[in-house]
């Protein structure tokens, strides 16, 4: 066992404790500040859409950098080299398709659902239906995907249980949501980015001056401290399957822009163009952060090796980064080394609490505004019904996720459900939400059929998927990909056609026009409230 | 759930006056001011769509197929092809986005100031009934509706997405 989870498993590392509450306050003043400012069903969703291009795309890259993205990948480089910097640069990429095909329309058609958007030429309640269904999908599995881990990390950085991580970061969770609603949300995500850019960049630079200031000494310091050699920077280590690879590819690359919790973001800001200077933003943090996510996997391999990380306790590589921490602050033990960890402890933790904050808010989005109030009352419902709905909403949300996450316990496969996540949102979401927006032809039956399929296909293929069934000699149907993009991604597209073609129902045609003048120009868009 | 013409149910009613009835939508969206700023969009987008999409899918494909030449020294000791590739998708990307932001504010925004300025003309101005709809309207709530009640304000006629914001450098 290595010095670090034996000081982890030792009690409550006091110095990360404080410098939580230090985060927790702040998140918690911000709420309260925000929660003043919340009258309204749109202060409630959409922060009143008094977001700057500039805060959103703060806010997007806080949203979107989990700490799957911080600690996972910073591992997954640690260990595969290369086939870890396959993920930074699919999740980076992802971004000029919700650029170029999404930002600026959902803000200029939507309001605060992606439902909203279909809804303008679909028929109302089958379109809320089905973009109900894939935003719920997604978000719950991303949510309790995201507890898990946090679980999982608060324990090891921290020294609590388990199950209370989950609870705390429950609890806070949603107070940002039911009492701040989106302006807190989004500040929290603003503060945390902040946070995660500044401590990334000074580890960065820190290990770069370590291997002597050449960020080549950082390759091969790395490389030669792998066990693989060369391969540490080839392709393969992770990935032995092409297609597999190229069916992770697509998934992240596509099903950015289906996630519900982005899409959202893009409500905030109060003009198309702010959305557009929203994603640039983002773009730039996001891919100055993945570029340093190499440092910090490369770092922990040249800087601490292979031996103390390889334990069967952390067999993702989470740690790498916060021992790399612990290593350039002095080493474990010292003053320098436990505050370094109790800082990087205390960014994983804002991170988990500001992407989890912004899936709970798209979730009740989804089940108050589509389900609720577009469904059930028909949208006959109030303003301040549809916020307090929305309130109601979070916390259902919440406490199944909190009560999942609990009771599966450390054992629940995370990965299987971020992949799930990033299925259905490339499958089901991306598709259906892409041709209502381009194609004349689409219409109501279509998009029904293409959400079943995206969804029913990428639970399939990921519940039969090797990684689901560990230990067992793989999947029960002999099905080898891990990730079922490639596959499910057609399908969902075949859906749409599929249910389009059978179907005699033309009137949607007429509509897309104005879907599309909407979208394009912004005629008749929601608009920023002034308080 | 096919029937045609289902009233929208959103929850709330659009913002006051901002929203042309069926005809409208479909005369704005025929307006040479619109059709040029789709044409124009797309003639952009889709290009960049499938440059990005092959440049990334290559990389992709590469990871897969060509593990050996991915891994195989890139002019220096340390780098490789495989990691040039994958920094070459980084600088696409930044490329790509600010493109796109550029010609946005060079193109596409002032098209669509016009475009703007042209509905607000056609929410404006008295509509004969028969020549709204175009083929394929039946029983849109179009032909008589137009926007020729004075008392309904048209459609913006400046560009919404023109105030606010100072921070889009």
């Amino acid at each position: 066992m290595s010095p670090f989870l034996a000081q982890a498993s030792d009690g409550v590392n006091g110095l990360a404790v404080g410098i939580f509450a230090l985060v927790v306050g702040i998140t918690l003043a911000i709420t309260f500040w925000a929660s003043k400012k919340t009258t309204s069903s749109t202060d409630f969703f959409t922060a009143g859409r008094g977001i700057t291009g500039r805060q959103n795309g703060f806010a997007i890259a806080g949203d979107y950098m989990s700490a799957a993205s911080f600690l996972g990948i910073a591992g997954l480089i640690y260990y595969f080299g290369f086939d870890g910097f396959l993920y930074s640069v699919g999740f980076l990429v992802a971004f000029l398709t919700v650029l170029f095909l999404l930002a600026e329309r959902m803000r200029n058609a939507g309001k605060f659902t992606i439902a909203d958007v279909l809804s303008h030429r679909l028929n109302a309640r089958p379109a809320r239906a089905a973009a109900a269904v894939g935003t719920l999908t997604v978000a719950a599995f991303y949510l309790i995907a995201q507890m898990v881990g946090a679980g999982v990390l608060i324990q090891a950085l921290m020294g609590i249980s388990f199950q209370l991580s989950v609870v705390l970061t429950g609890i806070f969770m949603l107070s940002y949501v039911i009492f701040g609603g989106m302006l807190a949300t989004t500040w929290v995500q603003i503060v945390k980015a902040v946070m995660l850019m500044t401590a990334t960049t000074i580890l960065t630079i820190l290990v770069l001056i370590k291997v002597g200031g050449n960020p080549l000494n950082l390759f091969t310091q790395a490389r030669d401290a792998s066990p693989e050699g060369a391969r540490y920077l080839a392709p393969g280590l992770n990935y032995t399957n092409p297609i597999d690879t190229v069916s992770l590819g697509l998934g992240l690359v596509l099903g950015t822009a289906g996630l519900p919790h982005i899409l959202m973001r893009f409500f905030t800001v109060p003009t198309a163009k702010a959305a557009r200077t929203s994603v640039v933003w983002a773009i730039g943090l996001i891919g100055a952060f993945y570029l340093m996510t190499t440092a910090l996997g490369f770092g922990a391999r040249a800087l601490i090796g292979g031996t103390e990380l390889a334990s069967g306790i952390d067999k993702a590589g989470n740690l790498a980064a916060p021992r790399l921490a612990e290593f350039i602050g002095g080493g474990a033990g010292t003053f320098g080394g436990d505050l370094f960890l109790a800082i990087i402890a205390a960014v994983a933790f804002a991170t988990i609490l500001a992407v989890v904050a912004g899936l709970v808010i798209s979730a009740s989005g989804a089940m108050a505004h589509d389900v609720w109030n577009g469904i059930v009352k028909r949208g006959t419902a109030t303003d301040k019904e549809e916020m307090w709905a929305g309130r109601v909403a979070a916390l259902i949300v919440g406490v199944i996720a909190i009560v999942v996450a609990v009771i599966g316990g450390e054992g629940l496969n995370v990965s299987f459900m971020v992949g799930l996540a990033f299925a259905v949102a490339a499958s089901a979401n991306f598709p259906a939400l892409l041709l209502a927006l381009t194609w004349r032809r689409f219409n109501t039956t279509g998009a029904l059929t293409g959400v079943a399929f995206g969804v029913i296909s990428a639970i399939l293929l990921i519940v039969i998927s090797p990684g689901v069934w560990p230990g067992s000699g793989g999947s029960p149907l002999g099905w080898d990909l891990k990730n079922p993009g490639i596959v499910s991604i057609p399908l969902g597209f075949f859906g749409c056609w599929l249910g389009t073609v059978l179907s005699s129902d033309s009137s949607t045609q007429d509509k897309f026009d104005e879907l599309r003048v909407r979208a394009e120009t912004g005629l008749g868009a929601e608009e920023a409230v002034s308080h | 759930m096919d029937t045609p013409d289902t009233p929208p149910t959103d929850a709330a009613p659009p913002p006051r006056g901002t929203t042309p009835e069926v005809a409208t939508w479909q005369q704005v969206a025929e307006t040479p001011e619109f059709q040029e700023l789709v044409q124009k969009k797309r003639a952009w987008i889709v290009p960049a769509t499938v440059f990005f999409l092959f440049w990334y899918l290559l990389f992709i494909l590469m990871a897969g197929y060509a593990e050996d030449f991915m891994g195989s020294e890139f002019l220096v000791d340390g780098l490789t092809v495989g990691y040039v590739f994958a920094l070459s998708q980084f600088v696409m990307t930044f490329g790509l986005a600010l493109a796109y932001v550029r010609r946005s504010r060079d193109v596409f925004d002032p098209l669509r100031v016009r475009a703007l300025e042209r509905a607000a003309e056609i929410a404006n101005e008295p509509i004969a009934p028969g020549t709204t709809g175009t083929a394929g309207t039946p029983g849109a709530r179009g032909t008589a509706a137009g926007s020729t009640d004075p008392a309904t304000p048209g459609p913006h006629p400046t560009d919404p997405t023109d105030h606010h914001e100072g921070d889009h450098r």
